[in-house]
């Protein structure tokens, strides 16, 4: 009993250390049980070959248990582990187990009691094995990392993601130190340096740059982890493992990472395509802007608003803005006084391409607006040209001025124009020719000149000769048959060469009038000249005329009615005969009718010559106001009792029909003279049908006043055999008869002609048809005869 | 010289009307002289007094009325009868005036004589009236 010799002291020490000993122990329990509530854990004793665990209250109550909830064994803990978990950390037991090892060290989810798992860190110690090396006991606590393993989780799904999109990023993604060394690199980036990873990681990230761009780099990147401000993203260049010198768009930023240290991270693009093509576009911008620049054009665009989003072009000045000016601003606003503009605008924002005209400050524009349409055919806005077309509108209309001058011109000739080319096809046709046809300018277009006339068949020779020798060819006073008679027209063919253009032109002027004035004036120069020629004449042969009718008239005198003057008695005698026996010897030879012959030529010889001085004669005119419709009656009177024995027609025969007009005005005359242009008329008309052999021949005669060209009219119509072309031109030509020879001198038309056109201011025309009748017309002036 | 017997005086330059009219006024018994130039005539009637003459107007030398003209003065009595083939020829007024000097203008060729003589007897006649 050493032990009840240890003494009281013994005892006493041994109780104190025993007291020392509950209260460190107490106190150690104390503060492991802080402890493990600090930490969280609880704690478990397992001791395997007992098959005993030990969870203490905290164990349960961590799970949401109450303390002792559930028996402390091995299988409630196993069946309380997740089953994605529970391999690993068997694994680990047996480890431990086995004597691979004595730390337990695991993670898994453990059930709590409301059916959510927990994380649970498990660590434990093998306290104690048997000899053979099976645990005799296993210690360890069970600590509650849900919020760390959450968090864990969180981190691990963020920094997933992270790379994720690091490896995934269209651009290379570098993470370098603060020396720039490289810490991480994604694919991407290997692909641009055509470097495998390997070869990039560690290695200086200036190392891959060219030469002349590393010196910024590196101030960049000094700065940037100074914190001073540098652009967040510039250009620089990389060299490529095979030496290729490639554009690149650097975007570094610093950061902090997770333990503290300064990194920079950093998106490196390959830009040389972009480049290329950007410089491509710049160079195609700079061509268009050169290009409408230069040109007299705006070119703009708008948005699906209508907002301006480009405006640029040369025109610009003209309407007083400069390139982008308008950019920002309304299109709406901007033309917000024109109805028309802001349709166009508005069509072509739905869709529909347009165009139109518009007036800006004193020029025209044209312009022409196009859709542009995005990946979902929606629109997204509106490209326009503007183009200046103010010039080409003023030469527009000054064109359209000339040709209608130019048309006004051609159609006002009142000659008759004609153009052709060289297959006769008509180009041009003016207004005069259209009336002489009848053929529409525009129906003549075109079409061939043969084809629409026919009879211009021997023109298109001459034309295409004309052509040929660019020679004007002209013929004048060509007749053409018509229905007032015959008109004479000048042909005119000029050929036209212009531009290698050929054709001709044919001009038809109508001469008619003018031919017939001509003709007009060579009969009255004809009378005249004769008339001159008559004055001088007359004198001429009334002297020796005189003499040889004198002495003839004497002779008949001595030997007739003065037969038996003494002179004669002494005479007879003388000679042995008898007075009567000379005017027997007389009468048996016929001298008597010879004398007379001699009598009657010389009278009629006297006639000629005092007709002929009609002409000259300055006239005892008598003029005065003479009712023509009396003055007629009194000639048809004087023809009536006109009979000549030579004449062999008999005035009285005739039927005299009259149409005078009433209240025909007096017209003042020479009264004897026209009644001797009547007179003869009548006569030649007596003869005529009465050579002809006329049935009923008539006489028509119409008087009547013509107001508007103040004239009195007067005709006269047989129903005689009538006169061919030939011998109607030719009635009122002195000398000219077709009266048989001896009969007629001749003249008695052409004094008529004289006497109404000259001395009396008139006109005097013959209408005639062979088998249809003469009528003579005569018309007098108002006004009156000048001498 | 028979006192019955008329003289007239025949001025013409020419020489077949003269003639013819020479003849004529023979044949009707009258006593005709003839000039074939106005200064002929006013020398014949120096010695002569016809009772009429017939004065063609174109003549060589003096014209008819400056004939006519003179001849008045020497011999006033006369009955002057104014022959022409001239158309145009009118009587000048000084002359019309005058009583011996016709207004009827005969124009060559004489168609009818008889007219012409029975003018100047008509003159003749007015003169004697006058002059008785």
């Amino acid at each position: 009993m050493k032990d009840e010799n240890k003494t009281r002291f013994q005892l006493i020490n041994e109780l104190q250390d025993m007291r020392k000993r509950l209260s460190d122990f107490e106190e150690n329990e104390e503060r492991l049980d802080l402890a493990l509530y600090a930490a969280n854990s609880g704690l478990w004793d397992w001791r395997p070959y007992e098959n005993t665990v030990f969870f203490d209250d905290r164990y349960y109550i961590m799970a949401g248990y109450e303390p002792n909830e559930f028996p402390a064994s091995f299988e409630e803990w196993e069946k309380r582990v997740h089953p994605d978990d529970i391999e690993p950390v068997r694994n680990n037991i047996e480890t431990c187990r086995t004597g691979k090892g004595d730390t337990y060290d695991a993670e898994f989810r453990f059930l709590r009691k409301d059916g959510g798992y927990m994380w649970i860190l498990a660590k434990g110690k093998v306290i104690s094995r048997d000899n053979a090396g099976n645990i005799i006991r296993f210690i360890g606590i069970h600590s509650d990392v849900t919020d760390r393993k959450i968090a864990e989780e969180s981190l691990r799904e963020s920094e997933e993601k992270f790379r994720l999109y690091l490896e995934n990023s269209h651009g290379g993604v570098i993470i370098v130190d603060a020396d720039r060394k490289i810490e991480y690199a994604n694919s991407v980036l290997s692909k641009i340096l055509d470097y495998p990873l390997d070869e990039i990681v560690g290695r200086q990230f200036i190392h891959f740059l060219a030469e002349e761009n590393r010196a910024l780099a590196i101030d960049y990147s000094n700065r940037r982890q100074k914190g001073e401000e540098v652009p967040l993203k510039y250009e620089t260049n990389i060299i490529r493992k095979n030496g290729e010198k490639r554009n690149a768009e650097l975007s570094a930023a610093v950061t902090i990472d997770s333990k503290g240290n300064p990194k920079t991270i950093a998106q490196l693009l390959d830009i040389t395509e972009r480049k290329r093509a950007e410089e491509s576009l710049r160079e195609n911008l700079i061509q268009l802007q050169a290009i409408y620049n230069s040109l007299p054009v705006i070119v703009w665009s708008m948005d699906e608003k209508g907002v301006f989003t480009l405006s640029e072009g040369k025109e610009l000045a003209s309407i007083g803005l400069r390139p982008g000016q308008v950019v920002g601003k309304s299109y709406f606003d901007f033309h917000k006084d024109n109805q028309q503009v802001f349709e166009k605008a508005n069509i072509a924002l739905a869709g529909e391409s347009c165009e139109y005209e518009s007036k800006v400050m004193g020029n025209i524009y044209h312009s022409f607006l196009t859709p542009v349409f995005d990946e979902n055919n929606a629109v997204r806005g509106v490209n326009a040209l503007a183009i200046n077309i103010t010039e080409k509108r003023r030469v527009e209309e000054e064109l359209r001025h000339l040709r209608n001058y130019l048309s006004n011109i051609i159609n006002s000739m009142p000659s008759a124009l004609v153009g052709v080319d060289t297959q006769g096809r008509v180009t041009q046709w003016n207004k005069t020719v259209e009336r002489m046809t009848g053929i529409s300018a525009d129906a003549a277009r075109g079409r061939t000149l043969v084809g629409m006339l026919p009879q211009m068949a021997l023109e298109m020779e001459k034309i295409r000769k004309s052509i040929r020798t660019r020679q004007v060819m002209r013929e004048q006073k060509r007749p053409r048959p018509s229905e007032d008679g015959i008109c004479y027209e000048d042909v005119t063919i000029y050929p036209v060469v212009t531009n290698g253009v050929e054709g001709a032109v044919i001009r038809i002027d109508d001469v008619t009038e003018r031919v017939r004035l001509e003709e007009m004036m060579i009969q009255s120069e004809k009378m005249l000249s004769v008339g001159g020629l008559a004055a001088g004449m007359a004198h001429e042969i009334n002297n020796p005329l005189a003499g040889m009718m004198q002495t003839a008239d004497v002779i008949a005198g001595r030997l007739g009615d003065n037969l038996h003057i003494p002179a004669n008695q002494r005479a007879a005698e003388a000679a042995g005969t008898t007075l009567k026996a000379i005017e027997r010897f007389m009468t048996a030879r016929g001298i008597p009718r010879m004398l007379a012959t001699i009598n009657v030529s010389g009278k009629r010889v006297a006639a000629i010559v005092d007709n002929m001085l009609s002409f000259a004669r300055k006239s005892e005119a008598t003029v005065s106001s003479h009712a023509l419709n009396d003055l007629l009656d009194k000639t048809l009177e004087l023809a009536a009792t006109d009979y000549d024995s030579k004449k062999q027609y008999d005035f009285k025969r005739i039927e005299i029909e009259k149409d005078y007009g009433a209240d025909l005005p007096t017209v003042s005359c020479e009264g004897a003279k026209i009644q001797q242009v009547l007179l003869n008329i009548f006569r030649n008309g007596a003869q005529a049908m009465q050579e002809a052999g006329a049935e009923n021949p008539r006489f028509t005669v119409r008087t009547c006043f013509e107001k508007m060209r103040n004239m009195v009219c007067m005709e006269i119509g047989d129903n005689g055999p009538g006169m061919d072309e030939e011998t109607r031109r030719r009635v009122f030509e002195p000398f000219f008869t077709t009266k048989s020879a001896g009969e007629g001198t001749g003249l008695g038309l052409s004094v008529s002609y004289f006497i109404i056109t000259e001395n009396h201011r008139g006109e005097m025309a013959v209408e005639s048809r062979p088998g249809s009748g003469t009528r003579f017309v005569i018309r007098l002036p108002m006004k009156g005869a000048q001498n | 010289m028979t006192r019955k017997e008329k003289t007239v005086l025949i001025v013409d330059d020419e020489m077949f009307i003269r003639q013819s009219f020479t003849d004529y006024f023979e044949d009707l018994l009258w006593r005709p002289l003839a000039a074939e130039s106005g200064e002929q005539a006013l020398k014949i009637l120096e010695t002569v007094s016809p009772h009429g003459a017939i004065v063609d107007i174109r003549l060589g030398g003096m014209d008819g009325d400056a004939f006519i003209r003179e001849a008045i003065r020497k011999k006033p009595k006369t009955a002057f009868v104014i022959c022409t083939g001239f158309p145009e020829y009118d009587v000048p007024a000084d002359l019309l005036e005058l009583p011996c000097v016709s207004d009827q203008v005969f124009r060559k060729p004489v168609t009818d004589m008889k007219k012409l003589e029975k003018e100047i007897l008509r003159l003749i006649g007015d003169i004697e009236k006058k002059r008785g």
